[in-house]
């Protein structure tokens, strides 16, 4: 099974750096996918939800406001200005989460359409 | 018997400044531990930023046969004004750490009036700022509390108004000066060039790899990066002279405490021949006088 290396690096240190199959990024001109093998490619990311799919099936959001990404030789590397790591369906305090997701979007034009995706996502 | 009381008070008053000096090394030593893992995690972006932008200023140029259309990539340009932006501490007691960054400056002002280019200033930190009062030296632009917070938003207005400069033509290089920190007893000054950005200079990886950028437009991509390498460097020069400032001010006070603890040894000494002394007048008084009653 192939992989990718994902890296994500905030100013406050590195919040993930792990293999995973699959990376949906939120770019500043739409959503785009990376799976192993993708093309050398960079761009900027607007605020937005960085989904990834780890070895073992499971799936992580973590919510930023923005950054740039490069891809690779089966690495991406996203450097972001500010994350917040989304908690698991079960056992997460979403009500904490989504407090959190507001302040670090504060400042991002369409906030209002992200919390919508993140609320749904935290079901 | 006046001098012994003098001694005495003056032990005292030693060991007062040392119990303060010692108080505040220890708290530096606290401190310092924050800031320099607050530098620590804040290198790993700061590289890749660097990293990042060599990458994409290299795939432009390559794709444009070496050249960048970019007034912040042009070093053939004149240089008539240059932009120097220093940091340097809130507070003092921290030994030379603010004098060596105010030298640097003043070096490198002397060098550009030999060549006939003007120098806009900009400080950051009160000491800087005191310093060039009294010297009658005037200041484009000053700012405090932020060398004793480092604050993102308020680091990339500043770095801003300079860019604004640069592109507006009113200056044409912009430096960087500040004392970082690089172990716990050393901190190196750091002297750089922000602007224009020397894409030779830039990361050390000469990989030829080929880049899609992925957007209309690659100079507005290669100018976002380049805004936030600019912020960023910046704030990371704030973290970093913070952490330096921390270490300087430990290595000053861990000092201080020794000076005073020798001096209170010499007091004492002092003082024990004095009262031998004291002892030792009284003693002959009284067995001279007891000698001129026989």
């Amino acid at each position: 099974m192939e992989s990718l290396k994902l890296e994500l690096i905030t100013p406050d240190g590195r919040i993930f750096c792990g293999d995973v199959k699959e990376v949906l990024l939120p770019g500043e001109e739409g959503e785009f996918g990376v799976l192993p093998q993708h093309a050398s490619l960079f761009t900027l990311l607007s605020g937005g939800i960085i989904e990834f799919t780890k070895l073992d099936g499971s799936i992580e959001n973590v919510v930023i406001n923005g950054g740039n990404v490069t891809v690779e030789d089966n690495r991406v590397i996203a450097l972001v200005n500010g994350a917040v790591v989304l908690p698991e369906h079960q056992n997460g305090d979403t009500a904490k989460a989504l407090e959190e997701v507001q302040k670090l979007l504060e400042k991002v034009s369409n906030n209002g359409t992200i919390l919508a995706s993140v609320q749904s996502k935290l079901g | 018997m006046a001098n012994l009381k003098e001694i005495q008070r003056k032990i005292k008053s030693v060991s007062n400044t040392q119990k303060t000096t010692r108080a505040m090394k220890l708290v530096s030593t606290a401190k310092l531990r924050r800031a320099e893992e607050l530098a620590r995690r804040s290198r790993l972006y700061a590289d890749k930023l660097n990293e990042v932008l060599s990458k994409i200023a290299r795939g432009i140029a390559n794709s444009k046969n070496g050249e960048i259309e970019s007034l912040y990539f042009d070093t053939e340009r004149e240089v008539k004004r240059v932009a120097i932006v220093f940091v340097t501490a809130d507070k003092g007691l921290c030994g030379a750490f603010n004098h060596r960054t105010i030298k640097e400056v003043n070096r490198l002002v002397k060098e550009f009036q030999s060549q006939d280019i003007e120098v806009d200033l900009h400080a950051i930190g009160k000491k800087g700022i005191e310093y060039f009062k009294f010297n009658r030296v005037e200041l484009a632009n000053s700012e405090t509390g932020l060398s004793s917070a480092p604050d993102y938003e308020k680091a990339s207005k500043l770095i801003s108004k300079v860019v604004d400069d640069f592109a507006n033509g009113r200056v044409d290089k912009v430096f960087l000066i500040h004392n970082g920190y690089k172990n716990m007893i050393t901190q190196e000054l750091k002297t750089q060039q922000l602007l224009p950005v020397d894409g030779s200079k830039l990361g050390a990886s000469n990989d030829s790899s080929q880049f899609e950028i992925e957007a209309y437009d690659e100079e507005v991509v290669l100018e976002a990066v380049l805004k936030k390498y600019l912020e960023y460097s910046i704030y990371y020069s704030l973290i970093d002279s913070l952490a330096a400032e921390h270490s300087a001010r430990m290595q000053a006070m861990d000092a201080a405490t020794n000076n005073a603890k020798e001096m209170v040894r010499n007091l004492k000494l002092q003082f024990n021949k004095a009262r031998q002394e004291a002892i030792t007048t009284e003693l002959v008084e009284i067995i001279s006088g007891v000698e001129s009653m026989k």
